[in-house]
């Protein structure tokens, strides 16, 4: 009887979906309860919190950072400021959103007044600065082709993002990289829900438009022959 | 669901976060309409580049950068006050200066004239109503006469007990209110109603009319004038402003905040 069991498998499925998901909110709840207490340190004075807390989200800010500037050492510099601004404001802090929510808006925050400040330059040469990586030698970790392409395919990304707007590539880092959701990027750029739909469409077509010309197609995967950022763009 | 429909909710689409009911509409466009196909295809693959980038980390020792910087923020030491000092006296002089500049060129310069001591009246002036003016608040401004005194921005435009008679008064303090210049000689400016506050213009109420012959034009009253209509520009909300006793200047900065936004902006830390 296919009609009656189909329905109990659905439920057990269910049953065990329910229990995933009740283990994982609890372990969220435990570490945001841990947070917490590390904030209220923190907020004391307590510098050794401070250095949990940097711990845990350093590396985390660091990747958007960078992702957003497209550069090793301003995201090292740009992360120091992120920290002292995040110690600075932690008295503001009231614990209606998730601490790295908050955190990552004054990540966002910061990176886009440093893009702001910073002239913008029209030269590959900022891009081919972070492409310092050595030719997959064909040892044993890999196929080298396929390495070579993971290699131009994120150059490609990185060289897309820094030629887009600010305002776009913000969006797709938070969404793409930090694989942050809809509720998380309105909470952390401050728009609502409902506006985000729309521009986060007209950022992948941003995105879509400026690294389709860099990445590699199949037929030059095949024949070996890459095309990379050489072209002079416009890095904002 | 047509494309343009489509276009919108693709996002959404792509996200997995659409209704099962506009999913399968979704769908059923894609695999019906080429182009939709190929855009969303292109956008997927796109899309895909993102699932190699490998997480960068960064560089070791970091958090003893960072301590080593708190730290630092929080020891007390002479040169951060007197910096503070002086960013603070940097402030007030700029706040300073631009107000004086404010008061000096704006058409509220003209406030000497108020506070100067009222003209004794010249032996044959009078005053007359001017039949030709017959717009409210529209008063004619006495020209000066040889005798007389050499500016005619100092006509009397003090409160009841000045030396010439009410109307005359009257008339005066509506011309020291944005006057705007209506015809040649004599000068006949109009002042709108309500907008005074210092003087009593509401006392210069219809007809309120005057004019003195034998009084020869000012340059620099002209001047004024001049003045006061180019501040005719800066409009509805900063002529309120001017009107309540600001400069011309502050009155526009606050109306548009376009001549002296920085002013407003400026945080104590950009001076350390």
């Amino acid at each position: 009887m296919p009609a009656t069991a189909a329905p109990a498998a659905v439920k057990g499925d269910r049953r065990t979906c329910v229990s995933t998901l009740d283990r994982r909110s609890r372990r969220v709840t435990r570490l945001e309860k841990d947070e917490k207490r590390l904030v209220e340190l923190a907020r004391s004075g307590n510098v050794d919190a401070f250095g949990e807390i940097y711990e845990c989200h350093s590396p985390g800010v660091y990747n958007l950072v960078y992702r957003m500037l497209g550069n090793r050492e301003d995201a090292e510099d740009v992360k120091q400021e992120v920290f002292i601004r995040v110690h600075r404001a932690l008295g503001s802090f009231k614990g209606d959103a998730r601490f790295s929510t908050w955190l990552y808006r004054i990540a966002a925050n910061v990176c886009l007044d440093h893009i702001r400040r910073r002239k913008p330059t029209v030269s590959s040469e900022v891009l081919k600065e972070e492409s310092q990586w050595e030719a997959p030698d064909g040892g044993a970790s890999g196929d080298p082709q396929r390495q070579l392409d993971s290699k131009l395919t994120q150059e490609a990304v990185q060289a897309a993002l820094q030629i887009m707007p600010p305002h776009y590539r913000i969006l797709m880092v938070l969404r793409h990289i930090e694989g942050l959701s809809y509720e998380e990027i309105s909470q952390v750029l401050g728009c609502p829900v409902t506006s985000l739909n729309v521009r986060l469409h007209r950022a992948r077509e941003a995105f879509r438009k400026a690294v389709e010309p860099l990445l590699p197609t199949d037929e030059e995967s095949d024949s070996g022959l890459q095309k990379g950022p050489e072209t002079h763009l416009a890095v904002y | 669901m047509d494309c343009k429909r489509v276009q919108k909710l693709i996002s959404l689409y792509t996200d997995g976060l659409l209704p099962e009911r506009k999913r399968a509409d979704a769908e059923a466009h894609l695999g019906a309409c080429p182009s939709c196909a190929a855009q969303h295809k292109r956008m997927l693959r796109a899309l895909d580049s993102f699932t190699v980038l490998e997480r960068v980390s960064p560089r070791p020792g970091g958090w003893e950068r960072l301590r080593d910087r708190l730290e630092a923020r929080e020891q007390p030491s002479i040169v951060p006050a007197w910096r503070r000092a002086w960013g603070w006296a940097a402030a007030g002089a700029a706040v300073a200066a631009v107000l004086g500049l404010a008061l000096l060129f704006g058409p509220n310069a003209d406030r000497t004239a108020e506070r100067a001591p009222a003209p004794v009246a010249p032996e044959r002036g009078f005053v007359t109503l001017n039949p030709d003016a017959s717009l409210p608040g529209t008063v004619v401004v006495p020209d000066s006469g040889p005798g007389s005194s050499a500016d005619p921005s100092a006509v009397p435009t003090g409160p009841a007990g000045s030396a010439l008679s009410g109307t005359q008064t009257a008339a005066a303090s509506a011309s020291s209110v944005r006057p705007k210049r209506a015809s040649g000689n004599p000068r006949t400016v109009s002042a709108k109603p309500g907008r005074d506050v210092r003087s009593g213009a509401g006392q210069a109420g219809p007809g309120s009319l005057a004019h003195v012959p034998g009084m020869e034009p000012d340059p620099e009253s002209a001047a004024h004038v001049e003045l006061a209509d180019a501040h005719e520009g800066v409009g509805d909300a900063a002529a309120d402003l001017v009107s309540s006793g600001l400069s011309p200047l502050v009155a526009a900065a606050r109306a548009d905040a376009d001549p002296v936004e920085w002013l407003y902006d400026i945080r104590t830390e950009d001076w350390l």
